[in-house]
């Protein structure tokens, strides 16, 4: 009876110790997983500021309707190409209606990720404020315009 | 008439000046990390999308001195960071969608954080994606692996478990054989 015992329990670790010898089977299936996380915007080409401005004075708010055509949030942030302009760098944009003003280089907006729409969109306002500009204008009603470009990244 | 036809000329002038065009940009991954050893050049591919075709777009990076991942992009005011090279193309014309390959060496210890920027022409839209590369000193395990000295080591349980078996069977064996062998002698010596 002992004997047989140990018989069969020598055979039960042989045999795991041969299937643990290297036999393996091969799982294979195709998993779809999420869609790849994409940055996207869209944005105006072009906006004017109406009500011409004099030093100490600013333009009306303009709107500037921007939609998150990715998958991700993002934050946005509005910078002179140029890096600086003696005008535009007066530039003050809010989030809403009623909130503070910033500076261009000090003002990001963030938006959360498109619903099942596929588009999220969202609205600032912009104004040229030049009350504190000290710089000189020309005489006469000169237009002039900067180049500003909405960085996006995520979140 | 003449009045009508004003009216209908000022006023398609009127649509057309306050209609403005959109341009859509879009760049995936959101953030490269390229995992980067010592001096050992990583590639990643980079997709960049538009709804426009034959649009012009340039890459340039940006790089901070910040250790920390902070995603202000106001930070990000370098042109270069020394021991952070990163390799792609400046310009590219983008039919839609483009996939191109940024290559990644880091020169030496630290952390390298930047973000690639690209930018539609003289238009008004960018987006950007963080780079991300930590290279610090630390040691490293080399040899096998953990799972490795696991395997090993089962095993070797295995056949020690097995030795003794077969050890306890022969003695058991050689025990009746014995008993056996002992039992014939004390007959043999009783008859």
């Amino acid at each position: 009876m002992m004997r047989r015992m140990l018989l069969a329990s020598m055979f039960l670790f042989a045999s795991l110790s041969f299937a643990y010898g290297g036999d393996t089977t091969t799982f294979e299936a195709d998993v779809v997983g999420p869609a790849a996380p994409i940055v996207s915007i869209e944005v105006p080409d072009y906006v004017f500021l109406p009500k011409a401005v004099a030093r100490g004075a600013e333009t009306n708010r303009t709107r500037i309707d921007i939609n998150n055509t990715g998958n991700v949030a993002v934050k946005v942030t509005p910078q002179l190409v140029s890096g600086a302009d003696p005008i535009f760098n007066y530039l003050y944009f809010e989030r809403i209606q009623a909130g503070p003003y910033l500076q261009i280089g000090s003002f990001s907006y963030d938006m959360d990720a498109p619903g099942s729409s596929g588009v999220r969109e969202g609205l600032f306002y912009a104004k040229l404020d030049l009350e504190n500009y000290t710089g000189n204008l020309d005489p006469g009603n000169n237009r002039r315009r900067a180049n500003v470009r909405f960085i996006a990244v995520a979140q | 008439m003449s009045d009508l036809l004003r009216l209908l000329s000022s006023l398609s002038l009127i649509i057309l000046i306050s209609s403005s065009s959109a341009l859509e940009l879009g760049i995936s991954p959101p953030v490269i990390e390229f995992n980067s050893s010592l001096n050992e050049r990583v590639c990643k591919k980079v997709y960049i999308y538009s709804n426009e075709d034959e649009l012009n777009v340039s890459l340039y990076e940006k790089w901070t001195n910040e250790k920390e991942d902070i995603k202000e992009i106001s930070i990000y005011n370098l042109d270069s960071k020394e021991g952070c090279e990163l390799d792609y193309p400046r310009n590219l014309v983008l039919n839609k969608t483009l996939g191109i390959d940024v290559c990644f060496s880091a020169l030496q210890i630290g952390d390298c954080n930047g973000v690639l920027i690209v930018q539609a022409g003289s238009r008004s839209a960018s987006v950007g994606s963080w780079i991300r590369n930590s290279l610090q000193l630390r040691n490293t395990i080399t040899g096998f692996s953990i799972a490795d000295s696991f395997s090993y080591g089962f095993l070797y349980w295995e056949l020690g478990i097995l030795f003794i078996l077969a050890s306890l069977l022969i003695l058991l064996i050689l025990s009746k054989r014995k008993r056996i062998s002992k039992k014939v002698y004390i007959l043999c010596f009783a008859v």
